[in-house]
């Protein structure tokens, strides 16, 4: 029998604002700009110059805190934090230390099949980005030198310290994507792993059952820079598991910063971190003190959009089913075209269905998102309502949508052009359906021996004879009549 | 608060100076001299005083969040001992010693 242990998991996320300029001068953000075309004296780290505060960085980073339940501090500092690296011109990052912007929030997860837990947040604070190192090689170890690109120097970030509460890669998962969909409603970041405008770097550790020390004494890993949240939770499971290894074995966990390997989905060690990291932070002597008035916090509150819990609830309480609620909260650009598109039509339910359905697979195959979809809310309403009408069947919709993404056309145009239009015309379908009947003698005989499937091949059929167009409901229901009366014909 | 040798050289390393042996000590010597003489702080009766944030007083001054003209990437390479792709080549930074953040 091994010795158990429970997971500690802690996250630091760092999230770029979406700021036109950086944090302390008036350089441009935009990302992808050609390497070293936005800098400047103050974000190259020239002697003599002095950082200015933006103003809209404040704005977001108090923003982000707000929705994360989190207190701002009135009062806040600016500090150096000093190491040496190359994307680090000035050899020191100002960020916050002792009194950070703020503090003590939470973000709800939602683990399947458990109740619903709050990770505690430990601190939000304010600091700038470093550059872009490229690698001459494949991976750093190897790199025979780098090529520093500092437009990123000096873009604004926020770090997000989450207490250590994670029981599991699941959870840590849950708690990125319930991070990422709050701050996706507050327009603050871009909020893209794979560019690296989300970062998050996961401090894994395990606890051996009985332990009663400090959780922050136990030995911790941190695997850092993972791409994708998909692979924090990779990383996390294999670190998990390399560590229970190593502690079942008797062997000691050593403290270090890990990288993850996508391929291999591995962690692999990338600097031993047993001697304590010493930054010597100390106030920034070129900022003071930022003072924020309550009032003026208690505005930005007062105006925080609808949230992630609010929109589930108010989901819900309109009868979307759970599971889709969640799909929509967490994609804002789905909740937004579902919004656009219920001001227009009244059953939501169905709604629902199509968005996540239809609209869904053919916005995956077209590698669109809901924002840019071809089809916008308008349009599928209009496809939607045609259905209603009796002018298509569900079956014949799926195809004039699929056309209305192809063509850009709206659904009444497609469905003129092709003649597409449902036969609802009961005289119409029982002329085919008796023509149907008279050549399938044995289905039918199948029929009224019990075998229930032989009516779907009748019904088949008709739809062939039809192009599709006959009312399937109608189909079903002249087929059913039709063989009554043939079986029956005395009546 | 007295620093031994230890302390000097973990001082050393984080400023990235490399001492000798022999200049250890002399640096030892005037190290603890300068925070003997800080130490002159603690005679003052600080009760009731409000930690300093800053010296200057004031608050945070906030711009507005406009775009400025950057350098161009000439001007801003023009210091580099050496560069390529409009980029600072830097030399290797693992190993040899020097692990650092």
């Amino acid at each position: 029998m091994s010795a158990s242990f429970e997971v500690i998991i802690g996250l630091e996320v760092h999230v770029e604002l979406k700021t036109a300029s950086k944090l302390f001068c008036g350089c441009s953000t935009t990302f992808g700009a050609a390497p070293n075309s936005q800098t400047c004296p103050v974000c190259l780290g020239m002697p003599g110059v002095l950082p200015v505060l933006n103003q809209e960085a404040i704005r977001m980073a108090c923003l982000s805190a707000l929705a994360l339940h989190c207190q701002v501090r009135p009062v806040s500092k600016f500090d150096r934090k000093q190491y040496f690296y190359p994307d680090l011109p000035k050899a020191y990052q100002i960020s916050q230390y002792d009194q950070p912007l703020a503090e003590f929030g939470w973000v709800s997860v939602r683990p399947a099949g458990g109740d619903v837990k709050k990770v505690g947040i430990r601190r939000i604070h304010v600091e700038e980005d470093a550059g872009k190192l490229n690698h001459l090689g494949q991976r750093l170890g190897d790199a025979v030198g780098s090529l520093v690109d500092l437009n990123r120097a000096g873009v604004p970030l926020i770090e997000i310290v989450s207490e250590p509460d994670l029981r599991s890669a699941e959870e840590a998962r849950l708690y990125l994507t319930e991070l990422r969909a709050t701050l996706s409603y507050l327009d603050v970041s871009d909020l893209r792993m794979e560019e690296g405008s989300m970062r998050c770097d996961a401090n894994v550790s395990l606890r051996p059952v009985g332990y009663a020390g400090s959780v922050e004494d136990l030995p911790r890993v941190e695997i850092k820079n993972v791409n994708s949240i998909r692979n924090v939770q990779r990383g996390i499971e294999y670190e998990i598991e390399r560590q229970r290894e190593l502690l079942v074995h008797g062997e000691r966990i050593v403290k270090e910063t890990r990288g993850f390997d996508d391929a291999t989905g591995q962690t692999y060690s990338q600097r031993s971190k047993e001697e304590a990291n010493d930054y010597r932070y100390f106030p920034e002597p070129d900022l003071p003190p930022l003072v924020l008035d309550v009032s003026w916090i208690e505005d930005l509150r007062r105006n925080l959009p609808e949230l992630p819990d609010a929109i589930r609830q108010s989901l819900v309480a309109r009868g979307i089913p759970s599971k889709d609620a969640e799909v929509l909260v967490l994609d804002r650009e789905a909740y937004e075209y579902w919004n656009a598109a219920r001001s227009l039509y009244a059953d939501e339910r169905t709604l629902v269905n199509w968005m996540l359905s239809d609209v869904l697979r053919v916005l995956n195959l077209r590698n669109e998102s809901f924002s840019q979809a071809s089809v916008g809310p308008r349009a599928l309403v209009e496809l939607l309502t045609l259905i209603d009408q009796g002018t298509l069947s569900g079956r014949m919709a799926k195809e004039v949508l699929e056309a209305m993404f192809a063509t850009q056309k709206s659904a009444a145009d497609i469905v003129k052009e092709r003649g597409l239009s449902q036969i609802t015309d009961v005289a119409a379908v029982g002329a085919v359906v008796e023509s149907v009947l008279t050549s399938h003698p044995a289905v039918v005989a199948d029929y009224l021996s019990g075998k229930e499937k032989a009516l779907a091949y009748l019904v088949g059929q008709v739809m062939k004879a039809t192009r599709g167009q006959a009312k399937p409901d109608l189909v079903n229901r002249l087929l059913i009549e039709g063989i009554a009366r043939e079986s029956n014909p005395t009546r | 608060m007295e620093l031994d040798d230890a302390d000097i050289l973990h001082v050393a390393r984080l400023a990235r100076l490399q001492l000798t042996a022999a200049e250890v000590e002399p640096v030892r010597r005037d190290l603890n001299r300068v925070l003997e003489y800080v130490q002159t702080l603690h005679q003052l009766n600080l009760d009731n005083i409000e930690p300093t944030m800053h010296v200057s007083g004031l608050r945070a001054i906030l711009r507005n969040d406009s775009v400025q003209p950057s350098l161009t990437v000439e001007e801003a390479l023009r210091n580099a001992p050496e560069v390529r792709e409009a980029m600072f080549v830097v030399p290797r930074i693992m190993g040899e010693g020097g692990e650092d953040e």
